[in-house]
């Protein structure tokens, strides 16, 4: 058995109170083995992106129990969050706004090794930021000096895996990470971040509400309907055999062309 | 009804809290000078005293009197309970009348201007700048510039300015005093007259300028809202222009009573200070005196009243908008 | 630069930036040319404006021109300073207000609220009868301390819509400090809007200023637009027919704050492009 990176029992985080109050995430349980990789589905409002958060220590739990590699989640200080961040990332829709405009790439790629803690020389420091780039098909010295604004949604995006890979998590978060990138680039970034999970050995966790995305991408999949998941396990099982009513509403409302890709038997 | 009773009792509970650091701003603000007050009083009194005995004996009893000889806290527990008794102390420059006494009669003359003007005011101006907003055209592009400019100038400006103009210049109003000081206030005619015709100048500046500033905000509103898509649906779908105009107005309105809150403080301390052009015997030339004579019971009984006046307007307006706005009673919203 | 242009063409914006340096330009530019003492007594009192005291004189005998040259620059200084002093209260109370939220927001709003109730103009002459001192530093500082929620305020609504922007949160994954995010993440975004927030609170502080001087708890041995009043005032010039000594002054405030005014609804226009409600 994969150690566990996540475990959550009962999870639950509401917003407001009195006659206003939302479930955004309703008594979730889930189990995240190291090394594979997730998809959660559904639509906008379904938990999805706050259960996300959760994960990443940037919103705290209401009630319920959530486990990082079997210790409760528990960020007291800045020392703590600090090391929770350098095994667990993020990657965000927006490329855009991703970034800080007033800065340049360099900053943001030093702020990364900054982050690890790491005393390098100037020399080192640039070359593991060269390697990052180059991995990601990016020439550094000529986006050295440039700003974000500067690059295209594409670029800024393969960016951001690039500062995946500087920071070398073990789990990745990734909330829609295509779904503001043309159409025609979609594949590249879905095939980088896999091949970056298979050489670090990360663990991945896609957020979408586009379901042939997840079932190209993930082994195991959670349908989240209104703040429950109404489906979990495994993404092929699922496809061909949905149980869930949403899970069937979800699949109908894939474009025809993926149909033939998606009942192919392997 | 459960959100507007949370509402209610968050806002008291912030009152109360905030009252409390009003009069211990009040109480200990003046009390930090250096120099004993007290001194000036003696002095006064002691004017062609040459026995020095004597004039330390005169020091020691007012020493007493205004509790000067007590540690702070416990002068501040006296102060506390003086004035939930209604005893505001005093007067050292109007020694020995009664602070309360003094406010008594100031009151009433400040109440008539500043009321009326506030209410007249915000009344008009918001049905002014509705029109203008209705309306456009030439009505809106002539008022508007006019109001705008109003509305940035601080009261006294106006004040001085409609003082000299229509008082000295033109002569249509007296400048100064709250009534023709040849005639002795009575019931009858001549002094009910005289009294208006006193009062007219300080009224007509506050009601201007809350006029300006009402008359900005509801124009903006109304502008805002008018361009609603609502208001096209409403359109197309025949609803009665008036029916229309009434939603509008009724939207609009709503932010005008928390602006009207705001600008309650600002209101009334400002208007004093018209009091003072016009020489007119309210609470703020009252408190001016005061100032120039460095009376402290009385200054720190005037600033009291003051900001005790100011709070209780917002509460109330507070209140009031609880009331007004659904959303607080849905609970929806932690107003901002 | 591109915000320069943008400004430029707001009619509102570009009048009241004229009328200020109108203003401005007086204020430096006329005791140049007459370096006399304002204080020093320089024909009868209350004279009328005539070719050789082109605004008369007070009921000292002193120039009145001159007097308006230094008093406006004075109120001018002291709008300055406060407003500056205002802006960074505010400024760092907001940030923190807007970006932190939860209990750290409703106690920081609820202190800031209290100093807007409290009306800040008592406060002020509470500090300023009780103060030994009272220089023009000194009334700087009191008005400074005690007109900052409005900024406070303001910028802590855009704190909050700022708040969870996908960099902010980038930022915090990458271990960054909540100042060092509340300064490098959100104070970029916001400059503009907290140059309109300074000219607020300029303005303010000149109207505080006047306000203040006008019941003679101004700065000592100085003259400001206030402080002519106040003299105007008590030394019943309306009375007396002296509109000389009175008016000018009381149109320099209005216009001064007025130009203020317009160039503030002017940038409101350009960075607010929804009505604030």
């Amino acid at each position: 058995m994969k150690p566990l990176v996540f475990e959550a029992k009962n999870l639950v985080r509401e917003f407001g109170h009195g006659k206003q109050k939302t479930i955004a995430v309703n008594q979730a349980n889930f189990k995240i083995e190291e090394g594979n990789v997730y998809a959660i589905v559904g639509e906008s409002g379904s938990g999805k992106t706050t259960t996300a958060k959760m994960l990443l220590g940037l919103l705290k739990t209401s009630s319920g129990v959530l486990n990082f590699y079997d210790k409760p989640l528990q960020l007291k200080n800045h020392k703590d969050r600090v090391a929770y961040w350098q095994q667990v990332q993020a990657i965000f829709q927006d490329p855009f706004s991703s970034f800080n405009q007033f800065y340049k790439v360099q900053d943001l790629l030093l702020n990364c090794l900054v982050m690890k803690g790491e005393k390098l020389s100037k020399e080192a420091s640039y070359a593991r930021m060269s390697t990052a780039c180059q991995y990601v098909n990016l020439d550094l010295k000529e986006l050295w000096n440039k700003h974000p604004f500067e690059l295209s949604g594409g670029q800024m995006q393969r960016l951001m895996i690039a500062r995946i890979f500087l920071i070398h998590p073990k789990v990745l978060i990734a909330d829609e990470p295509t779904s503001m990138i043309d159409a025609c680039s979609r594949a590249t970034i879905l095939d980088m971040l896999m091949k970056l999970r298979e050489d670090i050995g990360m663990t991945i966790i896609f957020i979408t509400h586009d379901i042939g995305l997840a079932y190209y991408v993930a082994d195991e999949l959670f349908i989240m309907e209104n703040g429950l998941i109404v489906e979990q396990g495994d993404a092929r099982k699922i496809i061909e055999n949905p149980t869930a009513q949403y899970t069937k509403h979800l699949l109908t409302d894939v474009p025809t062309i993926h149909h033939p890709w998606l009942t192919e038997l392997d | 009804m459960k959100g507007y009773r949370r509402y209610f009792t968050k806002k008291l509970m912030w009152y109360l809290l905030t009252l409390i650091v009003a009069i211990l701003f009040n109480f200990m603000l003046p009390r930090m000078i250096t120099g004993n007050p007290v001194d000036q009083i003696v002095k006064r009194i002691t004017v062609g005293m040459h026995d020095t005995d004597n004039i330390k004996a005169t020091y020691e009893t007012f020493y007493k009197e205004y509790n000067l000889d007590k540690p702070m806290y416990q002068q501040f527990f006296i102060y506390v309970g003086d004035v939930l008794q209604g005893d505001l102390g005093t007067s050292f420059s109007m020694y020995p009348k009664k602070v309360s006494d003094i406010l008594k009669r100031a009151i009433p003359w400040t109440v008539a201007i500043q009321l009326p003007a506030i209410i007249v005011g915000w009344v008009l101006g918001n049905v002014l700048g509705a029109i203008a907003a209705y309306k456009k055209g030439i009505f809106d592009k002539v008022i508007f510039p006019i109001t705008l400019f109003i509305s940035s100038i601080p009261f006294f400006v106006l004040s001085i300015l409609l003082l000299y103009g229509f008082g000295v210049a033109l002569e249509w109003f007296p400048v100064g005093g709250a009534y023709n000081r040849t005639l002795i206030p009575g019931p009858y005619w001549a002094f009910y007259k005289s009294v208006l015709q006193h009062h007219f100048l300080p009224f007509a500046s506050i009601a201007l300028i809350m006029l300006g500033g009402q008359g900005i905000g509801m124009r903006e509103m109304a502008l805002y809202e008018l361009s609603a898509d609502y208001v096209k649906y409403s359109k197309m779908m025949g609803i009665r222009e008036s029916k229309i105009v009434k939603y509008v107005f009724k939207n609009a309105a709503l932010p005008q009573v928390t602006g009207l809150a705001i600008s309650l403080g600002t209101m009334i301390a400002g208007a004093l200070v018209t009091e003072i052009v016009f020489n007119y015997p309210g609470l703020g030339l009252t408190m001016f005196k005061a100032l120039r004579a460095l009376d402290y019971p009385m200054i720190s009984a005037c600033t009291l009243l003051i900001t005790i006046t100011v709070l209780l307007a917002n509460f109330f307006v507070d209140v009031l908008y609880g009331f007004l706005d659904p959303r607080i009673k849905a609970n929806q919203i932690e107003e901002s | 630069m591109h915000i320069l242009k943008i400004l430029t063409s707001s009619f509102k914006f570009m009048l009241g930036f004229i009328i200020l340096i109108l203003i401005l330009s007086f204020t430096l530019l006329y005791p140049l040319m007459n370096d006399a003492d304002p204080f020093a007594p320089v024909g009868a009192a209350f004279e009328p404006p005539s070719a050789e005291h082109l605004v008369g004189t007070d009921n000292f005998g002193r120039d009145v021109l001159l007097s308006l040259a230094h008093g406006t620059r004075t109120s001018l200084i002291v709008g300055v300073l406060a407003g500056a002093i205002a802006t960074v209260i505010g400024l760092g109370l907001g940030l923190f207000a807007g970006y932190k939220g939860g209990i750290i927001d409703e106690i920081l709003m609820a202190f800031a609220n209290m100093f807007t109730v409290i009306p800040p103009f008592i406060i002020l002459i509470l500090i300023s009868v009780s103060i030994q001192t009272r220089s023009i530093w000194m009334t700087a500082a009191v008005i400074g301390i005690t007109t900052w929620p409005w900024t406070a305020r303001a910028v802590r609504a855009q704190a909050v819509s700022l708040r969870e922007r996908d960099h902010i949160n980038i930022a915090r994954l990458s271990g960054f400090s909540t100042w060092r995010i509340i300064l490098q993440e959100v104070l970029p975004y916001i400059m503009s809007y907290v140059f309109m927030c300074y000219v607020i609170q300029i303005s303010t502080g000149i109207l505080s200023e006047s306000g203040v001087s006008l019941l003679g708890l101004g700065p000592l041995n100085t003259v400001s637009l206030g402080i002519l009043l106040n003299w105007a005032i008590l030394f019943e010039a309306p009375v007396a027919g002296a509109w000389w000594t009175f008016v000018p002054a009381a149109m320099t405030v209005a216009f001064t704050t007025f130009s203020l005014y317009l160039m503030q609804l002017g940038m409101d226009e350009i960075f607010n492009p929804k009505l604030r409600s």
